[in-house]
């Protein structure tokens, strides 16, 4: 304040002329002089009110620490694959939710609400980590930069740091192309002010955007690490076996119906009149694919990944071959970073588990919100004890499945003895009971793991996990157990105590599956084929394919076709893979959304008491599902702010 | 209050004692009219003293028998009256033309200027005029003053701050505000609230590029300029005004009864979804229809369980100012309290009706130091005290109408088992896991207590430079102000409960909802301290000469320093939105410096020349963009001195023509936290990512919220005005201006595509907009006979606007969609044609794509006919949403001691739009409106014009677009204030010893004509705000 001090001192030279020299004869001059020394007063530097040294972007790249800050940043974009706002939890026909929750995304997306003035669960716009091209952008700044060097950044470093930049760019990429088809590649690293013309990208074709990522793959999987160094603070960053594991993803879904050969697109051109989508089927691709997938499992093997298995729950288990298999296939998903997870989010699971979890007892409020929950759809597509469909086994009775049963004292671990339930509940393969609670079902966990300790679910109207409030209940009456940590518990009735877990990307038996498609798709049902079918149907407690077809199945030589085998690995995907957020884009990919989302959405008659009444099967929505649904809309303003842009067909 | 009432009897008691040893003689000045002329001079002849007449036109003098007196006021005929035998006076003063033109004095920037010799366009009014039965003076600005646009868009003490622009609005950029000057030292319109009229000396407008041309960094907004009184010579004069009145909404808004609500209620849910559940059983409301059992089927008129019919305010305001020929002061005291309308339960330990409570104390004193340098020091103390609910009024007002009628009551009387809680009971109910909101318990669990205080000291020295030349004279002003406010709430957690029946003993019991949650202890919670300094310094050297009979020049050079400086405010510090860079930043200082000037020369009183510029400087842009030079001319010519006017000499009293050019600027593009644009701002705290074994490694990550531009620079305004003064017959006066400007380098946002991957928009200085108009304002005064007068007065304003320059998206086929060529506030919506008939019209139409929507939903219009609804079909629809035309038009009439006045005011071309959301029934237990209860799409009465589209207990998010649907026309004519006074007579007053006293009784916002009734129309689409009030006023004026 400088000022003020110099203003004060004039004012006293002022008053001290004006008190005492009344008599000067120069007090003109003096005057004078005292006017133009304050119209001069002003410091040249007054304006500069800005300290140097203030935080601009260099700042990020001045050293490790900061650099790898930024490295975090790029990690913020990738999608937690957990979250309840992910539209491929709740998008499909997986899961329903009450009517009050009908305006959330993934709800609003299943009941075909999409729009391209309101577009849904959209990644292509936003400013936030939400956008997946601020995602891209920033991989771009972070690879341009990294590549100038970072003063004390080793290059064994700085080379890992920028294959796990190119693999998220890339990756971000897939997301965008899964989502909205051919996007625009977004390669270059764009000034902010550069001319109009050159900011507006235009879409690229499925081919240039499959090869552009598979390349950047390919350049990220040379230069990362098998393991990550330092796991205990680095575990959740990029290695190879993810790299290559999700590059067989890519490659599995370039193939697929959906991209490769899809004639629905054929006038979907760009400004040279060139197909956005490939018109010609090309099956190399799935050859592609299958090369992939064997190279990422190969990869797996040498980092040690491996099945979930029997042994690897470390907790006091429950002692019967039974109850411990159930809690094995619990674990394959919620035990944190196990041997079978290749690429773990680490996004909080809280939410999800509260989302998802049933009341196991009357609770004094409401701890729980029990409605994340799978349609009857999802109960009926797990397989019967023998290991196939409900509908193709002999010994089923398919017809009267929606009669009810009383529970025998074999039942015990799957039903409360003494109880009844649908039939439908009953002689199930163990991922149905180890995936799903229902009205009468035991629940290990939740402080009871022992072998006659469990709790057993009731959920007819008036009955503790029935409906608590319009909001909060099952539609359906069952509960996705599958996601919801066997160390998950209300304590005294009214606190959530969830165990976070890594939500799987991708695991090993996803990769498994993949390869055993990519296979079939290629060359037909071969021995390799069902093998690595089988070793994930093992691992569920059941018998290989063909055994398990030709002792059980009304349709016995299903596996020997390549359309059976189709079926089958379909089929067997969704189960293992369920609530993941893989049939979403599974059943697009394979172009089966259509017919699954055109039919009503079923669930128990879960607001009776009455057990006859409860078990009355009732439609709980009809969705609709045109052939533009496939593709996201891209959002209309977007598309008025970048007229290059040609919007997907039908939106 | 009360001390404020000691205090006064000690004055008044102090004054009698003195005023008993000599001959007072008291006299009133009027004009030919009537009206009080407050500031006439006094003086005795033959002597220097001398005294100036007050507000109302009074003035006291000691004198001998045989003294005479000439009285003065520029404009007038000097008067000169014997005093000799008479103890008072009455004195009517008549225009001199001549005299006004020549000696009239106007504020214009850094100084004054003959009102004959002003070529710029600057609108000046009495301070009377601004008298509101109000405690904010912004509310009297709309249609007082030509030349400014103005609305009120609420009513909630403390909070009812007035909008304005000076000549509309003429930028898009973030600040349209005109620049507020106090005594020269730019302020806020807080402070500009809290002014009183009775301390006002002079209030000015200043337009045009020529009058603000000085303030160039500032000014390209407009200028309101407010002189304050200061100390005349004289005798001491005393005098106190005391008002209370009584203020209530001027309309509220009516709502369904609860039979109702839920009737629709469940035709909401069904008409929607057949087999959903219904929400409310007939058997609820059969009984909510009985009323038998009160706690378990509620009804709450929600209004009136939180509000009172009305509130009552007082204002006091007494002043003294007096002086000898060494010394002169003024000092004023005010104090003022505004109750709100909340009810306060019995129950509740806090008193939380709003409450606001402000003091004023203000001084002027100034010194002859010197026969030719003077001092002035004023201070001015503004303390402000309000109390009031957490939430603030606006918030309970708008939570009423968001809370379900029938849910729950808004307390439970304690039974048996609750018969020794320490709380009250208040009511809830779950829904979907959380409570709902309890308007009554938000608002009696907690109380705020915010106060602030500013002082303002400056001191001004002026210094006679004569002996260097004649006619130079110097001035140096150093002002600093302080404002500080802090904010305290206590509160404690509501303890909610909820009925249920037990079918079994059929016995009512109460379940605690939240005894978890839930407190009876007290807790507090200090928020929005902050401390702003401001120090401003002005060097002015003047130079005013009449070299000859012919020449006149005049001169002006300023330097200027301005530095604010801001403690971060707790919220602030909080903010999760605000990074650290942004912290940094808005800790810097805000300066602004500059040097202006001025150049006049007249020639013959007939031939006007004006030149004008400022060049100043901003810390906001980087430094090549950092000075800017702002010139202006003016030109001006006296019409009716020519000599070929001669023969109109009667009828054309006066007739100036003046015009001018030039180039203001405004460097305030962005809000306090958006300053400096050429530094990118980024944060080491963005959103990171886990990693580890144990999710134990969380690393923030890098966040962009600006990017850095070196280019952007000051907003530019090219500003031209034509006007012209008219007098007519003495009586009549016009002025009317002509104005067109060019807004240009207003910063905006670049269109870039999200593929771009940009986390914050890009800003250039890319805009430009144009605005036109014309102001006009009217005054007629008439003395009809020697009793009775009558001044009629009427102002024009019209402003309009338009887009010229943006960037936005190639709009070649849907050129709608512009910007370009339409106003600023134009809003652009879809057209809506009717309701839907049914579904099988819905599929046969252009498919809508907002979601879900049938039959009885809102048909838009396929304007590009691409056969869908989207984006694309969107129209400028309606006026703008601010005011194109504002005006008021008043009288006043005085009958022997009484006067009558009445002023109305009004706006047009505009339009605003009912916010669907807010107002959609049953969507998060929104409040029916009685107009949507009897005119809504049914099955059974498929009105396809009906109010509101089909019902829905959800979000229909078809429905609540911007559309012709909601929107309404904004203009409005209301009888803004009204007034009726009586002066007791001089016999009257002599007995008791006063020299004034006035009665009288006014209203404000009286009655209102619109074609909108829902609610006020100046709400426009606010109307779930705290309504505007309608105010009664008694007050009484007393001067010793």
């Amino acid at each position: 304040m400088d000022l003020i001090i110099q203003t004060n001192v004039y004012l006293i030279l002022v008053l001290m002329y004006l008190s005492k020299n009344k008599k000067m004869k120069n007090k003109h001059i003096f005057f004078t002089m005292l006017i133009i020394s304050l119209f001069y007063s002003c410091e040249k530097d007054y304006l500069d009110v800005v300290p140097d040294n203030v935080l601009t972007l260099d700042n990020a790249f001045t050293d490790e620490v900061n650099a790898q800050k930024f490295l975090y940043t790029l990690y913020a974009s990738v999608p937690s694959p957990g979250s309840v706002f992910n539209p491929s939890l709740t998008g499909a026909d997986e899961t329903w939710y009450p009517t009050t929750e009908r305006f959330k995304t993934g709800q609003a997306i299943a009941q075909g609400n999409q729009g391209a003035t309101n577009t849904l669960g959209e990644r292509w716009r936003g400013q936030g980590t939400s956008s997946m091209y601020v995602g891209i952008r920033n991989c771009n700044i972070f690879i341009s930069r990294l590549e100038l060097g970072v003063r004390g950044l080793s290059q064994q470093k700085t080379q890992q740091w920028i294959a796990e930049a190119k693999f998220l760019k890339a990756y971000f990429h897939f997301y965008l192309a899964r989502m909205y088809g051919p996007i625009p590649i977004s390669d270059e690293l764009i000034p902010i002010s550069s001319a109009t013309d050159n900011v507006r990208l235009t879409r690229n074709t499925i081919d240039e955007v499959f090869t552009f990522i598979s390349a950047l793959l390919d350049e990220a999987i040379a230069d990362l690490p098998i393991f990550i160094p330092f796991e205990n603070d680095n575990l959740g960053r990029i290695t190879k076996p993810i790299a290559a594991s999700i590059k067989a993803r890519i490659l599995v879904t370039y193939a697929s119906p959906l991209f490769n050969g899809n004639t629905v697109y054929s006038d979907f051109v760009n400004v040279d009149g060139e197909n956005f989508f490939p018109q010609q089927f090309d099956a190399s691709k799935w050859e592609m694919a299958a090369i992939a997938s064997k190279e990422a499992i190969d990869i797996c093997q040498e980092a040690g990944i491996r099945l979930y298995q029997t042994g690897d729950l470390d907790i006091e288990a429950p002692q019967t071959d039974f109850t411990l298999l159930k809690a094995t296939l619990r674990g394959r998903v919620t035990d944190r970073w196990n041997q079978e997870i290749i690429w773990g989010h680490t996004d909080d699971t809280g939410i999800i588990q509260y989302e998802s979890m049933p009341r196991l007892y009357s609770y004094l409020n409401n701890p729980v919100a029990s409605r994340h929950c799978p349609t009857l759809r999802i109960a009926e597509m797990y397989y019967t004890e023998n290991g196939v469909p409900i509908n193709e086994d002999i010994t089923y009775d398919y017809s009267n499945r929606y009669n009810v049963k009383l529970a025998e004292a074999s039942d015990k671990f799957k039903i409360e003895v003494g109880q009844s339930t649908a039939k439908l509940n009953f002689d199930r393969e163990p991922r149905f009971y180890a995936d799903l609670a229902f009205d009468r079902n035991s629940w290990f966990g939740n402080g009871r793991t022992g072998t006659n300790q469990f709790w057993n679910i009731r959920s007819r109207r008036g009955e503790f996990a029935s409906i608590f409030e319009p909001s909060q209940y099952s539609v359906t009456g069952y509960w996705a157990k599958k996601i919801i940590h066997i160390e998950t518990e209300v304590t005294n009735g009214n606190s959530l105590n969830t165990k976070r877990y890594s939500f799987p990307v991708i695991r090993l038996a996803d990769l498994y599956l993949y390869y055993a498609e990519a296979l079939n798709e290629a060359n037909g049902p071969t021995g390799e084929a069902y093998n690595y079918i089988d070793l994930v149907r093992e691992r569920a407690g059941l018998d290989g394919v063909l055994t398990s077809w030709s002792s059980f199945s009304t349709n016995a030589s299903k596996p020997t076709t390549k359309e059976g085998l189709r079926e089958i690995i379909q089929q067997e995907r969704m189960i293992e893979m369920s609530f993941e957020g893989l049939r979403f884009w599974d059943m697009r990919r394979w172009k089966l959304a259509v017919d699954l989302m055109n039919q009503p959405i079923k669930g128990w008659n879960v607001l009776q008491e009455d057990l006859v009444d409860y078990y009355k099967v009732i439609d709980l929505f009809y969705p609709s599902f045109s052939e533009r649904d496939y593709l996201w809309p891209v959002a209309e303003n977007e598309i008025i702010n970048n007229p290059t842009l040609i919007q997907n067909p039908g939106w | 209050m009360k001390k404020t009432t000691y205090i006064f009897l000690i004055f008044f008691l102090s004054i009698v004692a003195l005023s008993a040893q000599e001959k007072n003689f008291k006299g009133t000045v009027l004009d030919e009219t009537g009206l009080p002329l407050p500031n006439a001079t006094v003086t005795i002849v033959g002597t220097k003293k001398g005294a100036s007449t007050d507000f109302d036109g009074v003035f006291f003098i000691t004198v001998k028998e045989s003294d005479v007196l000439s009285i003065s006021y520029l404009g007038y005929k000097t008067k000169q009256v014997s005093v000799t035998g008479k103890n008072n006076i009455k004195i009517s003063l008549e225009p001199d033309a001549a005299a006004a033109a020549l000696d009239e004095i106007v504020i214009v920037s850094f100084g004054k200027q003959k009102k004959k010799n002003v070529i710029s366009s600057v609108t000046t009014i009495k301070p009377s005029e601004l008298k509101v039965a109000s405690s904010n003076l912004t509310t009297a600005l709309a249609g007082r003053v030509s030349g400014l646009i103005g609305f009120q868009r609420g009513g909630e003490p403390g909070q009812d701050n007035a909008s304005f622009f000076v000549r509309g609005v003429t930028s898009f950029g973030a600040n349209n505000s005109p620049l507020i000057l106090i005594d020269g030292v730019e302020l806020t319109i807080d402070d500009l609230r809290r002014l009183h009229p009775d301390d006002i000396d002079a209030f000015s407008i200043l337009k045009d590029a020529s009058a603000t041309a000085l303030y160039g960094a500032r000014g390209a907004n407009g200028v309101i300029f407010v002189t304050m009184k200061e100390g005349k010579e004289g005798p001491i004069k005393v005098s106190a005004r005391f008002e209370t009145s009584y203020s209530m909404p001027t309309q509220n808004i009516e709502l369904a009864d609860p039979i109702t609500y839920m009737l629709l209620g469940n035709e909401a849910v069904r008409t929607r979804d057949p087999i959903a559940p219904l929400p409310y059983s007939q058997q609820k409301i059969e009984n909510t229809i009985s009323g038998n059992n009160p706690e378990l089927y509620p009804t709450t008129d929600w209004y009136n369980e939180l509000f009172s019919d009305f509130a009552v305010n007082k204002r006091l305001n007494f002043s003294l100012s007096g002086g000898g020929s060494t010394a002169r002061y003024y000092l004023s005291v005010a104090g003022q309290q505004d109750l709100g309308v909340l009810n306060v339960p019995n129950e509740s330990s806090f008193d939380n009706n709003v409450n606001f409570k402000s003091y004023n104390i203000r001084s002027s004193t100034n010194v002859n130091l010197t026969k030719t340098s003077k001092l002035k020091v004023s201070f001015n103390a503004n303390f402000e005290k309000y109390s009031g609910p957490r939430q603030g009024g606006s918030s309970v007002y708008n939570s009423v109408l968001r809370t379900n009628p029938v849910e729950f009551s808004p307390f439970y009387k304690k039974n048996e088992a609750n018969e020794f809680t320490n709380h009250i009971l208040f009511g809830n109910v779950l829904r979907n896991g959380s409570l709902l909101t309890n308007p009554f318990a938000e608002m009696a669990s907690g109380i705020q207590e915010t106060s602030s205080s500013k002082i303002i000291a400056q001191l001004q020295f002026n210094q006679d430079l004569n002996f260097i030349t004649d006619g130079l004279n110097y001035r140096m002003i150093f002002n600093t102000t302080n404002n500080s406010t802090s904010r305290i709430d206590r509160f404690n957690n509501p303890f909610y409960y909820s009925p249920t029946l037990n079918s079994a003993t059929g016995i009512t019991s109460l379940r605690q909802l939240n005894p978890l949650t839930g407190t009876e202890f007290i807790d507090f919670q200090q928020s929005g301290r902050a401390i702003s300094t401001t120090t401003y310094f002005e060097s002015n050297l003047s130079y005013n000469k009449e070299i000859d009979d012919k020449n006149e020049v005049s001169g002006l050079l300023v330097y200027t320093l301005n530095n604010r400086l801001n403690t971060l405010t707790d919220s602030q510090l909080v903010d999760n939105s605000l990074n650290s860079s942004e912290l940094l930043e808005l800790s810097l200082p805000f300066r602004n410096m500059g040097l202006s000037g001025r150049f006049t020369y007249a020639r013959n009183q007939k031939y006007f020349v004006e030149f004008n510029f400022g060049y100043n400087g901003s810390e906001r842009f980087a430094k090549n963009e950092r000075w800017g030079f702002f010139p202006s001319a003016a030109l001006g010519w006296m019409v009716s001195d020519e000599p070929f006017m001669k023969k109109a000499e009667d009828v054309i009293t006066k007739l100036k023509l003046k015009a001018s050019y030039g180039l203001v600027g405004n460097d305030n593009l962005g809000n306090n936290v958006d300053r400096f644009f050429y530094l990118s701002v980024i944060s080491f705290d963005g959103n990171g990512y886990t990693t580890g074994e144990e999710f134990n490694n969380y690393i923030n990550g890098v966040s962009i919220s600006r990017y850095g531009n070196n280019q952007i620079t000051w907003e530019t305004a090219k500003k031209f005005n034509f006007g012209l003064e008219l007098g007519l017959f003495n009586d009549l006066d016009l002025e009317v201006d002509v104005f067109s400007e060019k807004r240009e380098n207003i910063l905006a946002n670049r269109v870039v595509p999200s593929s771009l991957g940009l986390q914050s928009d890009v800003r250039a200085n890319i805009g430009a907009a144009e605005s036109r108009g014309i102001d006009a304002t009217l005054v007629y005064n008439k003395s009809l006979t020697n009793d009775i007068w009558l001044q009629v007065r009427g102002n024009f304003t019209y402003a309009t606007n338009e887009i010229t320059k943006i960037e936005e998206p190639d709009y070649t086929d849907t050129p709608w969609l512009s910007r370009i060529g339409k106003p600023i506030n134009q809003t652009w919506g879809y057209v809506a044609d009717r309701l839907f008939v049914d579904q099988a019209e819905v599929d046969n139409s252009p498919e809508q794509t907002f979601g879900d929507y049938t039959g009885g939903d809102i048909k838009y219009r396929d304007i590009n006919g691409d056969g869908k609804i989207s984006l694309l079909d969107q129209v400028p629809i309606g006026n703008s949403t601010i005011p194109e035309i504002v005006f008021g038009a008043g009288f006043s009439l005085g009958i022997k001691n009484l006067d009558i006045s009445c002023f109305f005011q009004g706006a047009a071309n505009s339009t605003f739009f009912i916010n669907p959301r807010q107002t959609a029934p049953f969507v998060n237990q929104q409040q029916l409106l009685k107009v949507y209860a009897d005119s809504h799409w049914s099955e059974s009465n498929r009105d396809l014009y009906a109010q509101w589209p089909r019902l829905s207990d959800t979000q229909i998010n078809n429905n609540v677009q911007t559309s012709t649907w909601f929107m309404k026309d904004g203009a409005f004519v209301r009888l803004k204030s009204a007034e009726i006074g009586y002066s007791f007579p001089d016999r009257f007053i002599k007995k008791s010893n006063l020299h004034k006293l006035r009665v009288y009784a006014s209203g404000t916002n009286l009655f209102v004509l619109s074609r909108f009734k829902l609610w006020d129309p100046e709400l426009a689409g606010n109307g779930f705000n705290y309504p505007n009030q309608r105010v009664f006023n008694f007050g009484i004026n007393v001067s010793l």
